[in-house]
């Protein structure tokens, strides 16, 4: 059932076997799991049905560290994640593929890196998280897609880079499984309920109780659950653990001060134009297929991408790009200064290569390296719950830049020795250019080569918040071990993003709720029999 | 308020790209009323800039500035053997004759970036033979 928390009495204190801390993908998910399963289930969530100003209000917090977003407009902490049922997943664009097998490897390249699971280990739960988010089968390749719709090429499929497909599909898990939670009879949702305190055991081995407030006034615990689960994103995750110093000053799970650390982001960098021999009707059956279908329908997408092989032995970061595709003829950036498509492509022509017939703009998002100085921290303003509002100090490196520099050239490379087009590396460099008002693509961008600064480009983002509880079998390199529990308390388990090893290239959401079937179904077989 | 995350990224979106997070998508912004898109099947249009010609001089100019020493035809044409030690003058159907030595630098990591463009060497060193 749902309840809203503003109508319980002060000092109330309910039962459950487990108190799960926040009503998102991650969180939702868990509930419907673990429904039927004999146990009573508490679910904690901030927001109300629909946005609620003054709830969303708690999420303010702030950035110090580097710009979230391009420098001439700026996110918010408080624009970038909503407080409500479902969560994120209200504004989410429903963007699904499993995060690749080197993603969860040991990269000599890049410290820490290396999940205590493996692809292997997550392919079963990726699977059984298709009916959850309304996807398809579980395939991702483009041979079956385009097998399936019956139109569509691949841009290129080597060794090193290759062409993968996204399934879409942007279910809000709010309005999708509000009348389920509704009906539940062994889970029992609270609108407008904040978690603000994890209460541990005199041995402060367990957490023995849950203290949550209202924006209203009313406190309320609960009291004695078996499991807690934190779910409030990669965010809020650590902030409730740090905020919760009343018996460890450093927060929960902080003995070795990793909570918050490691914050990663997605960068999404205008990166690239190319032109190429392929017919751009069918680049755009694949690579531009979302745009034309029907809202709420599965829809796919495609994308080049770095293999595990590229990014396994070239030491790079992982690394993805959607396609813009213009027809050649039509649509091709203009060069503001140096070298222009125009010229290298009839040049390309001259020695062997196909005539140009598509020009293409690549949109890259990027891994970012873990780093221990990009990290959430507890500010020194209060919320009106009296919690330490977030902030933010968001850091990255050289070694970000470099590799998209390095991963978008292997790019070019490898279109180049396959004799498909030949690709400018342009960070930074991309300018719009809005023409006629009717098709502002590629037709409407414009290169700058002497603005190019491989060092300096803007890092966009993808709000996707990941690795601040990051999972880890040495306590020493991680807050949560391969089962999501932390490891210095026997009862608490942190789900979502926040416990990612590494943060990949692919969209976060899949794979969290991937994690969170996972989590469940080692409750349920370990944990609460 | 409206934290909408579409509304924050407006200004991502110069020209009308839209970059949304949380899936990246890019999105054809066009009003319900706006005509469709320009074919894509139409014949390529007269480009002034990319005769061959005077694409390979612009090109091998380039490359040149980075790569003075090799402003030496002698030394190109011994680098372009296919060549046969002449330059052709009708360029755009000679060349191709250097597509398999092209391949193979990217092969061999024999890559040339000039202004971002990912090249091989063959290629710059042929537009090379028209710009010294």
């Amino acid at each position: 059932m749902i309840l809203d928390a503003e109508s319980l009495a002060a000092g109330t204190r309910l039962s459950a076997d487990v108190c799960i801390l926040g009503a998102g993908a991650a969180g939702i998910t868990l509930a419907r799991e673990l429904e039927g399963a004999g146990l009573t289930v508490v679910v904690l969530e901030s927001g109300a049905e629909t946005l609620e100003p003054d709830i969303q209000d708690l999420a303010r917090g702030e950035s110090v560290g580097e710009t979230l977003g391009f420098s001439d407009n700026p996110a918010t902490l408080d624009s970038v994640r909503l407080r409500q049922l479902g969560g994120t997943t209200n504004h989410w664009a429903g963007f699904c593929r499993p995060f690749d097998e080197v993603d969860f490897e040991v990269r000599p390249a890049l410290e820490l890196s290396g999940w205590p699971i493996t692809r292997a280990d997550l392919d079963p739960w990726y699977e059984a998280a298709h009916p959850v988010l309304g996807l398809g089968p579980y395939r991702f390749d483009w041979e079956y897609w385009v097998g399936q719709e019956g139109a569509g090429e691949p841009l290129i499929d080597t060794p090193l880079v290759r062409t993968g497909v996204y399934q879409i599909k942007d279910l809000r898990f709010g309005p999708q499984y509000r009348d389920e939670l509704e009906a539940a009879r062994d889970v029992t949702v609270y609108l407008r309920a904040n978690a603000v305190d994890l209460r541990l055991d005199a041995a402060g081995d367990r957490v023995v109780e849950v203290r949550a407030k209202t924006l209203g006034g009313v406190e309320f615990s609960v009291g004695d659950p078996t499991v807690v689960i934190v779910a409030l994103g990669g965010i809020e995750n650590p902030r409730l653990l740090l905020a919760s110093s009343s018996q460890r000053p450093a927060g929960l799970g902080n003995e070795q001060d990793l909570v918050g650390r490691h914050f990663c982001e997605h960068f999404a960098v205008p990166a690239a134009v190319a032109a190429t021999g392929n017919d751009p009707e069918a680049l755009s059956a694949l690579f531009e297929a979302d745009l034309d279908a029907e809202a709420g329908s599965l829809r796919i997408k495609g994308e080049v991408a770095l293999t595990s092989e590229a990014v396994r032995d070239r030491g790079l970061l992982s690394l993805a790009c959607q396609l813009v595709v213009g027809a050649y003829a039509q649509e091709r950036p203009r060069a503001i200064s140096g070298l222009g498509i125009s010229e290298v492509a009839a040049v390309a022509t001259a020695t062997g290569s196909p005539p140009p017939r598509s020009s293409l703009y690549f949109l890259a998002t990027a891994e970012q390296a873990l780093n221990p100085e990009s990290r959430v921290r507890l500010g020194r303003e209060l919320d009106p719950l009296g919690m330490p509002r977030v902030e933010l100090d968001w850091q990255f490196t050289d070694k970000d830049r470099a590799s998209i520099i390095e991963g978008m050239t292997l790019i070019g490379d490898e279109l180049g020795r396959t004799g498909i087009g030949r690709l400018q590396v342009t960070p930074g460099t991309i300018r719009f250019e809005r023409t006629d008002g009717i098709r502002p693509y590629v037709g409407g961008l414009a290169v700058d080569a002497d603005a190019a600064d491989p060092t300096g480009f803007e890092l966009g983002l993808g709000f996707h918040h990941m690795c601040t509880t990051r999972m880890a079998t040495d306590p020493a390199e991680g807050v949560v071990d391969a089962d999501l529990r932390v490891h210095s308390v026997d009862n608490l388990y942190v789900a979502g993003s926040s416990s990612f090893g590494t943060a990949g290239a692919a969209t976060p959401t899949y794979t969290l709720v991937a994690l969170a079937l996972r989590l469940a179904d080692h409750l349920q077989r370990r944990v609460l029999t | 308020m409206s934290p909408d995350r579409r509304t924050v990224l407006k200004g991502l979106a110069a020209g009308g790209v839209a970059v949304v997070g949380g899936g990246l998508v890019i999105r054809q912004v066009r009003d319900a009323g706006d005509p469709p898109p320009p074919t894509t099947t139409a014949p390529p249009p007269p480009d002034s800039r990319s005769t061959v010609g005077d694409a390979l001089v612009a090109v091998g100019t380039r490359y040149l500035e980075d790569e003075p020493q090799e402003a030496d035809r002698a030394f190109l044409l011994e680098e372009l053997p296919a060549l046969d030690g002449r330059v052709p003058e009708r360029p755009g159907p000679m060349l191709g004759v250097l597509a398999a030595q092209a391949e193979a630098d990217h092969a061999t990591g024999d890559l040339v970036v000039l202004d971002g463009w990912v090249l091989s060497v063959t290629e710059v060193r042929a537009a090379a033979l028209y710009a010294v």
